[in-house]
């Protein structure tokens, strides 16, 4: 089962672009169908999860010889099973708005065989418990997407994906030199493996720096943000919400956070660090949002800074803001996806990108403006959407854990983030039209997606009752806080 | 001892072609120096004198001093991978070079800062 959902979107990558070489018409529908399927495939695997706990697969059935592994593992434990069925959601509805938005016919099938790898790679990283094949997915994920990014192949596009590539390349090379450091200290791959043998110190923060440089490349985090903005801002807009949503959040932050917290153990040193960079991603994207007029390289300059949230959450280290942090993870995915597709549905129908150039589109298109008030309310933190929460959150950990200056800071941000998105949405959504005067609403196939995504936001906000919570942060305190020690789960 | 500083050395010939080159092809070629470099690293140290191939003959004998084969597995999926990507940077490289009629970095410059 878990190999399904690796090999499904893998199969289906190949279907259709064999398809698409004679026929124009069953590669949509196959890849939808994939989507749809992966994803209530994911749902099962999280209730299967919850019934039965952690599952471990052996891929090709070799058993362990006198307890050391020889198989690739594939890992199924509360982190995954978090994740899986918000990346397979989200490339459902960026499917779903691709069919009409994408108006390259020729191109498509293309484009639907590298959206259907990055799912496979994605889906991969997120199940495998062997490093070496985490590599791997992470660099077929990234390969898929540099292409993507250059779909249009124009000017900007072009120049964007050439950043991204080098600097992805750079990334993954300090990824490589990481694991190669951590594979001749202790001679395997295997991830529980590793976690229970004891590693020099002096190599474990080697091998921490390196992961840090090379997954905060991957994860755009401050100083190593350089490539996002143009590569978000340039992408398709569906490739942009998974982009935002769920890529960067995956190679980077899940990867790090696996390998940081329960294969290298982390360290005051490496939550300090991890403090540290994410204020200075959080405050320094935000102002930088402030005056940006481009719609979607206003929203990358967010995702940098609420990308910085979560790094906070996770720097400070407490159970309380590890779930804060991953509670931000997941609304973050969804309402940043559902802005993107929101700036693909107006830039759709009228033509721009440009702030100053739109308005009053309130009128024109009253379902993109209905979500749209969903997504702006949701990031900029006003209560009763998910953003809200998660922020609180993440502000009483920080209280709790003495960080008053963080508090502070992330106080502050947010109402940065409010500031610049009702810029937004008196500019683009309410005003005066100007020059705009044919725009209309998009497609159903565009704005379904939009309210599903929009539904989620209002629906996430739940996981804060304490119930809800309280069974959430057990998980995560099984999976996540255990550290090193869940290695013991997965290799009795 | 001698090879891994020769390994230190292509990486930082790589870094600096980087850090310091305007061309495309340049820097297409400085990455992959840096990422030869890494692998050169992983095969030398994955090496063994005298090593034999790790073959258990079906009378359990086995030899002691063997070479990994891991390493060797690893170094070829990643050159794989390193293959792909210099291909899209190259292709990359033709497109750019089809619009803009200019290889230098300083010259492309479409996008905001």
């Amino acid at each position: 089962m878990l190999a399904l959902l690796i090999a499904i979107p893998l199969f289906s990558a190949i279907l259709v672009s064999l398809i698409g070489l004679f026929s124009r018409r069953f590669f949509e529908p196959l890849a939808i169908l994939t989507s749809f399927l992966t994803t209530m495939l994911s749902l099962f695997t999280m209730g299967k999860f919850l019934q039965q706990g952690i599952l471990v697969y052996r891929l090709g059935g070799w058993q362990d010889i006198g307890g050391i592994p020889v198989a690739i593992f594939l890992v199924l434990d509360g982190l995954s099973a978090f994740l899986l069925p918000l990346i397979n959601l989200i490339f459902f509805c960026s499917i779903l708005f691709s069919v009409r938005y994408i108006t390259e016919v020729n191109q498509k099938p293309k484009y639907y065989t590298m959206l259907l790898l990055i799912l496979n790679g994605l889906n991969g990283v997120v199940l495998t418990g062997d490093i070496f094949n985490l590599f791997i997915f992470l660099e077929l994920a990234a390969i898929s997407s540099y292409s993507l990014l250059a779909f249009k192949l124009g000017k900007e596009e072009l120049e964007a994906s050439f950043k991204y590539l080098i600097f992805g390349r750079i990334g993954s090379a300090f990824i490589l030199l990481g694991i190669i450091f951590l594979y001749f200290s202790t001679g395997t791959l295997n991830m529980a493996d590793i976690a229970r043998q004891s590693i020099p110190p002096a190599i474990t923060s080697k091998v921490a720096v390196l992961f840090l440089l090379g997954f905060g490349i991957e994860a755009g985090l401050f100083p190593l943000h350089m490539w996002l903005p143009d590569a978000h801002q340039n992408a398709p807009a569906p490739i942009s919400a998974i982009f935002s949503g769920i890529l960067i959040k995956i190679l980077g932050l899940y990867s790090m956070i696996r390998l940081f917290y329960n294969v290298l153990g982390v360290t005051d040193t490496a939550s300090n660090l991890l403090l540290i960079i994410g204020n200075l991603s959080m405050f320094f994207a935000v102002m930088v949002a402030l005056y940006q007029w481009d719609f979607k390289r206003l929203l990358a300059y967010h995702t940098i800074s609420q990308v910085g949230y979560i790094v906070v959450g996770l720097g400070l280290n407490t159970p309380l803001s590890i779930f804060g942090g991953l509670f931000h993870l997941l609304n973050h995915s969804l309402f940043k996806s559902l802005l993107f597709l929101n700036s693909g549905a107006i830039e759709h129908s009228t033509g721009t990108r440009d702030l100053r150039k739109l308005g009053n589109l309130r009128e024109s298109m009253p379902f993109t403006y209905l979500t749209n008030l969903v997504g702006s309310f949701s990031i900029s933190g006003i209560p009763p959407f998910n953003g809200f929460w998660s922020k609180l959150v993440i502000i009483i950990a920080a209280l709790q854990a003495g960080e008053t200056l963080t508090a502070l800071n992330a106080t502050l941000v947010s109402i940065l983030t409010l500031a610049s998105f009702l810029k937004v949405l008196k500019y683009a959504f309410w005003g005066e039209s100007g020059e705009l005067k044919n725009s209309r609403e998009v497609f159903p196939s565009m704005y379904t997606p939009m309210f599903i995504l929009a539904l989620l936001c209002l629906l996430s906000s739940l996981l804060i009752f304490d119930g809800l919570r309280s069974s959430v942060m057990v998980i995560l305190e099984e999976t996540i806080l255990i550290g090193k020690a869940w290695a013991l789960k997965i290799l009795p | 001892m001698l090879i891994y500083f020769l390994s230190i050395l292509l990486f930082l010939v790589g870094m600096y072609g980087i850090l310091t080159k305007r061309n495309i092809i340049k820097t297409i070629i400085s990455v992959t120096l840096i990422e030869y470099s890494i692998f050169l690293l992983f095969i030398v140290k994955g090496y063994q004198k005298d090593g034999l191939p790790p073959i258990i003959t079906p009378d359990g004998q086995f030899n002691i001093i063997f070479v990994d084969p891991l390493v060797q597995a690893m170094v070829i999926t990643a050159i794989v991978i390193g293959f792909a990507t210099t291909l899209i940077l190259l292709s990359f490289a033709v497109r750019i070079y089809k619009k803009f009629q200019t290889l230098d970095l300083e010259e492309l410059k479409t996008l905001k800062e």
